[in-house]
């Protein structure tokens, strides 16, 4: 009875280590879900910024397409730097990084 | 066949002025209201009977409770306690949003782009006060990436700025275009349900599985919008 009882314990902690286990994947995928998600809109919303700027400062100078040839080549730039960052997992955006992490 | 872009449409309930400014209580208000009525019932019903074997709403918000909780503690830490409020409330009120947006001939406040940038653009300001506050003027070496020669800092610094400046569009625009997308979706592929005659049922089973898409969706974009507010705010408190 005694070693039924035991055997009966290790098959259960077994199970249970294993269902702990694949409920910590399904959360980690459910969390890349949304990084994936949003990567797309990263590259377009700095774009998108980047063209108001230009327009704003070109606007104000009266100097129409300089600051927005300056602008949008760096907006460009910022939108690649936003999804490399989240697809990188570095973090999410702007000055996320973890702790010991030298490379940007 | 059904207009899609038809479900979108503010109708004005209770027209109002103030001022020569139109301030009507329109579709969107009334389910913005419904919103916050619903959360309150939900959350009243559940401490009505308090015990500790939890009833099915206590059940309800206990979940609620303890995914907020968790999310403010694993990415801010203890000093995000504070937010915790404006976090629970943030994520309650986009869930409701979104999901009573599934229901049939009712409206989604958040597929309009508006209401979502105004939460965001608050969010931005908040994110961005609370840090000058905590860090004075420190706060601004965010904008300075670490290990960057000397030299590249003038082409680097205004790239971080724009994509700081970044932020409030893409929290918006995601969540408003993942709604209006969704919804437009469904309403096309609603309108072939009917003329196709026996071969809508294609078009039907198209429509059911997207049912269930939208409603992980609207899960999903209400998640995605607290978390990065976590994110956010962790950037400005915890300033590395």
């Amino acid at each position: 009875m005694k070693k039924k009882l035991k055997d009966f314990n290790k098959r259960l902690g077994n199970l249970k280590r294993l269902n702990s286990k694949i409920k910590k994947q399904k959360n980690k995928d459910f969390k890349d879900f949304g990084t994936y998600l949003k990567s797309g809109i990263e590259l377009v919303s700095a774009v998108i910024v980047a063209l108001f700027i230009g327009l704003f400062l070109d606007n104000y100078f009266q100097s129409k397409p300089v600051f927005l040839f300056i602008f949008l080549i760096l907006g460009f730039a910022a939108g690649i730097i936003n999804v490399f960052r989240s697809v990188k997992k570095l973090g999410f955006e702007v000055g996320f990084k973890k702790k010991n992490d030298k490379l940007h | 066949m059904a207009d899609p872009i038809h479900q979108f449409k503010i109708k004005e309930l209770v027209p109002l002025e103030l001022f020569e400014t139109n301030i009507s209580y329109t579709n969107s208000s009334l389910f913005m209201s419904l919103a916050i009525f619903f959360i309150t019932i939900l959350l009243l019903l559940s401490i009505k009977n308090k015990s500790l074997i939890p009833s099915r709403f206590q059940s309800i918000s206990e979940i609620f409770y303890e995914f907020i909780a968790n999310m403010v503690n694993d990415n801010i830490g203890d000093k995000g306690r504070k937010f915790f409020p404006l976090i629970f409330t943030l994520f309650t009120f986009l869930l409701f949003g979104n999901m009573l947006g599934m229901l049939p001939y009712s409206f989604t406040f958040t597929s309009h782009i508006i209401v979502t940038f105004v939460l965001a653009m608050f969010i931005f300001f908040l994110v961005t006060l609370l840090g000058i506050f905590i860090h004075g003027f420190k706060f601004f070496g965010l904008f300075v990436p670490k290990g960057v020669p000397m030299l590249m800092l003038p082409l680097m610094i205004p790239i971080e700025i724009i994509s700081y400046l970044s932020r409030p569009i893409s929290l918006s625009v995601r969540l408003f275009a993942n709604m209006m997308a969704g919804h437009t979706m469904l309403k096309i592929f609603a309108g072939f349900i009917v003329p196709l005659g026996i071969f809508g049922i294609a078009p039907l089973m198209v429509d059911v599985a997207l049912t269930a898409l939208e409603v992980l969706i609207a899960f999903l974009q209400a998640y995605v919008f607290t978390i990065l507010t976590c994110l956010y705010l962790n950037e400005a408190i915890n300033l590395h």
